[in-house]
């Protein structure tokens, strides 16, 4: 499945970095898996929310401007006590200046070493280290530290920068929070990483075996619902991939990888686990630095691990759509267009020069079957890969779904939706064995949810509502997850399905999605057209 | 003895008082003082607007709110003249209040609980006009999320229908509440926006329009929004935008230079269809354009927001010697925002010859 048409898309920092977060919570303690996951709306509600959120991974340059931030979020809560108001303005002035002298560039070619660490204190919640470190770079550069389970599955649920200033030779204090959830559990590794202030690249790091047994924490959280809890780390298979590469962890990738590709797991939704992998992938490289992107899969390179031809063909991909734009675009620019087929080029030769993979992981015919339709390669080619693939792998659904996207594509370009009905039915028949008939109505509905808001796939396609009903009926009792429940009861509002839109209703306002639900068919109006009330 | 402990007391009271008055936000020394930030707050482009719409955004959640103290400071000076607080760029503060508005609208799970907050500030501030806004602004936004951002044929019935009975509360509450929410420009944009959805007479909305742009001239937002309604997609012409822009020009030459120009075919940029093209379609011409970017970046010369967005249209007007010269001032400050689809910066880079490409 492609990753740039998805809806899925891991969330980057300058969409985290607005959100507020209660006092409460710790500054700097929560992850993308929580950004990812948790509502926005529950983040944001009331007066007290005065922090700025901003994930571990992808905000840490932002760390020094942090404390700013947090004075004028302070400054527009004491609104009504002036003297409050200004005291904070006076310290702020403060901190201003002390910290101004943080913006400067750095060079990576200096030295940097973490040489040992020692246990100073824990608490359920964190452990705190001192950490010995030389930054003889000249310039200021941050630290943190996390833990993870040896798979790499269970790891602390946000990290504590500090920083480290030009010169500093010594121990440096390091705290490294618990996992997520408050039940008992174990992490084996612990990582402590050196980057740049500025844009987060990791200068140095440094792996120590280090078992521990994290006490229940007595902290009470909310119940939420299975899908939402944050401690169902297997549930969030793109987070878990996407936070290990970032982490530069290549084996625990492997681990993840070998798990998943051996196993056909599925998420919280029924989605593919291993498909977790290529969505990561496109979620990897920041558009503004295609070749520090590069220079970290080359890094990851020396490794040896076959999933980095992967890992290097989707660069390619996502580098060439980079140039050409929008896949709803029909009017492109000839010359961004011959660059765009260029870049593809290199993308088909890495998936060929590596074709080994095929027999390993049904990952590589995705890839490679995304190259072939993005490089308009000819149809007869493309269903040749695809039957291949389908017949070595069959149950692996985003190969479906990427021949769906063939035969309408998002673009709107001479869809072929009978090609599209009878690849769904095949697919259905193909993945009965263990999906049941699941996969019609979740193939019609990714379709459909990928096409302009004017497609209406009960006006153009041949999809039948009765059968698209047993298929999320039989979604929700294998999967009963928030995302499936909006699916279903958006399609059954749109098609005109009153009780069954109504039966799902109480279940759905209690666990609204709303990015299920495109701009003419809210809640809010399907909730309307079936109660008449205003 | 007493007098002189009195004398010493009447002197620590008074240099107490004397330093907290010279804290006080409303002693303002002069305008750089009433809108200043702080240096490592973001002030310039898509930042700049996200930092202070959620500080707008978390000041509607208040009960009661003090976002009327926050705008009025933010456009009036000590002698309450219209002056207001600007980006770096140049665009006011106050212009994040409406997607303020939207954004405390998405926090509420529902639409009516929204309403119910909004209503429990009106209780507590009667007569405010931000408030007076929010409402409106509440129904349009609702009449919007009835209707949906698409085509007219992707519409549902309930939903025009819906739309449209939105749309007559936002009229209502403009209307009724003008004497005092006029006193905010945002009035004349909301106002824009609801005539031209129920498809009132263009007279009468033109006429609103010019007490807006009178009273509020240097107010950008509301000529972006005629400018919207005047153009090819909404049933205009290229011809009637273009003569918007002359006379906005002319209406903000004093204070504004040659810049509007540039500000309101950037903004007619914004809002094309697909498949359309700025210079190949509309009346633009570059050497204006460019013009008037000269004229912003010296007034606004702090700002890589406007000097990106310079560099992306000297792509898209096909400028390779300008385009190269504001490529080499950005450097690696690129602002992916400020880039788009049919103009970004690696299609840009590599059509010029500003090779950073990725061997």
């Amino acid at each position: 499945m492609s990753a740039y048409g998805q809806k899925r898309t891991v969330a980057k920092c300058k969409d985290i970095q607005n959100f507020l977060v209660s006092p409460s919570q710790n500054i700097f303690s929560r992850s993308l898996s929580d950004v990812i996951k948790s509502n926005n709306k529950n983040l944001m509600n009331k007066k007290n929310f005065v922090f700025i959120l901003y994930s571990r991974q992808l905000c840490r340059n932002e760390f020094l401007s942090f404390f700013s931030l947090v004075f004028e979020a302070a400054k527009t809560n004491f609104h009504q006590f002036y003297f409050l108001k200004n005291i904070i303005r006076f310290f702020q002035l403060f901190l201003l200046v002390s910290l101004s002298f943080a913006s400067e560039s750095y060079a990576t070619d200096q030295k940097i070493s973490i040489d040992a660490f020692k246990f100073i204190k824990a608490s359920p919640e964190a452990v705190d280290f001192e950490v010995s470190i030389s930054n003889g770079t000249g310039q200021r550069l941050c630290v943190m530290g996390f833990a993870k389970s040896k798979d790499g599955i269970i790891r602390s649920y946000g990290v504590r920068q500090n920083i480290i200033e030009q010169g500093t030779d010594g121990p440096t204090s390091i705290q490294v929070l618990r996992p997520y959830g408050n039940n008992e559990t174990q992490t084996e590794i612990l990582f402590f990483e050196v980057f740049s202030c500025i844009d987060s690249e990791v200068l140095s790091t440094k792996v120590y075996s280090w078992p521990y047994d994290w006490k229940p924490s007595p902290k009470t959280v909310k119940q939420l619902p299975p899908e939402e809890r944050l401690d169902n780390y297997l549930d969030y298979p793109t987070n878990l991939f996407y936070e290990n590469i970032l982490d530069e962890d290549f084996d625990r990738v492997d681990i993840l990888f070998d798990k998943w590709n051996k196993k056909g797991s599925k998420d919280v939704s029924g989605n593919s686990s291993l498909a977790g992998f290529n969505q990561a992938l496109g979620s990897i490289c920041d558009p503004r630095y295609w070749e520090k992107c590069l220079s970290k899969i080359k890094h990851w390179k020396r490794t040896n691990s076959p999933l980095t031809n992967l890992a290097e063909a989707k660069f390619w991909q996502l580098y060439a759509w980079n140039i050409r734009g929008s896949r709803y675009s029909k009017d492109i620019d000839p010359f961004a267009m011959k660059i765009f087929l260029n870049r593809m080029t290199k993308a088909t030769q890495i998936l060929q020069s590596s074709s080994s993979l095929k027999n390993i992981t049904p990952i590589w015919y995705e890839t490679y079957l995304e190259t072939m339709i993005d490089a308009n390669k000819d149809v007869k080619s493309i269903e040749n890969l695809f039957n291949e693939a389908t017949r070595k792998y069959p149950n692996y659904l985003p190969l479906y779904s990427v021949m769906a996207n063939f035969w309408v594509p998002v673009s709107g370009d001479h869809p072929n939706w009978h090609k599209l009905d009878e690849l769904i039915n095949k697919a259905t028949a193909f993945t009965y064995d263990p999906d049941e008939d699941s996969n019609y109505a979740r193939l019609y509905a990714e379709v459909s949810q990928q096409q302009r808001i004017e497609v209406d796939i009960f006006r153009d396609s041949p999809v039948l509502w009765s059968k698209m009903k047993d298929s999320f009926n039989t979604i929700i009792r294998l999967y009963p997850s928030a995302n499936n429940l909006n699916s279903y009861a958006y399609f059954a509002c749109k098609a005109n399905d009153k009780s069954t839109f109504l039966t799902l209703l109480p279940k759905v306002s209690k666990r609204v999605v709303p990015e299920i639900w495109p701009g003419n068919y809210s809640v809010d109006l399907c909730k309307h057209m079936f109660t008449q009330k205003s | 003895m007493a007098l002189i402990r009195k004398c010493k007391d009447v002197f620590l009271y008074g240099t107490v008082i004397l330093l907290l008055g010279s804290l006080m936000p409303h002693a303002y020394a002069n305008d750089k003082e009433r809108c200043r930030i702080n240096g490592n707050i973001p002030n310039d482009g898509p930042a700049g607007e996200s930092y202070q719409k959620d500080k707008m955004t978390q000041m509607l959640l208040d009960v009661p709110s003090p976002i009327d103290m926050y705008i009025k400071d933010w456009s009036r000076d000590d002698q309450n003249n219209f002056s207001m607080c600007l980006f770096d760029d140049g665009r006011p503060w106050i212009s994040t209040l409406r997607p303020a508005y939207e954004q405390s609208f998405d926090i509420f799970k529902d639409w009516s609980q929204a309403l119910n907050q909004l209503n429990r500030n009106k209780i507590k501030n009667q007569k405010s006009a931000s408030l007076a806004l929010q409402e409106a602004d509440y129904w349009i936004q609702y009449a919007w999320d009835a209707r949906g951002r698409g085509f007219g044929s992707s519409v549902t019935d309930e939903g025009w229908k819906l739309f449209r009975e939105r749309l007559l509360k936002a009229e209502k509450i403009l209307v009724d509440t003008k004497p005092y929410s006029s006193d905010l420009p945002m009035w004349y944009d909301e106002m824009i926006v609801v005539q031209s959805a129920l498809d009132r007479s263009p007279v009468e909305r033109d006429k609103v329009f010019l007490e807006g742009a009178e009273k509020f001239k240097t107010y950008y937002p509301t000529y972006f929004t005629i400018l919207n309604f005047l153009s090819p997609k909404w049933g205009g012409s290229w011809g009637a935008v273009d003569n918007l822009v002359t006379w906005s020009v002319n209406n903000t030459k004093e204070t504004e230079g040659k810049s509007m120009y540039t500000r309101m075919y950037w903004a007619a940029y914004q809002g094309l269809p697909e498949g359309t093209k700025l210079f190949r379609d509309s009346y633009v011409s570059w050497p204006k354009m460019k013009a008037g970017f000269d004229d912003l970046m010296q007034r606004f010369p702090n700002s890589n927001w406007n000097l990106n967005n310079y560099a992306k249209f000297a792509c898209l007007a096909n400028d390779k010697k300008t385009f190269i010269a504001l490529r080499k001032k950005i450097g690696t400050n690129i602002i992916p925002d400020a880039w788009t689809l049919d103009a970004n910066q690696d299609l840009c880079d590599q059509k010029f010859n500003f090779s950073r490409s990725v061997k």
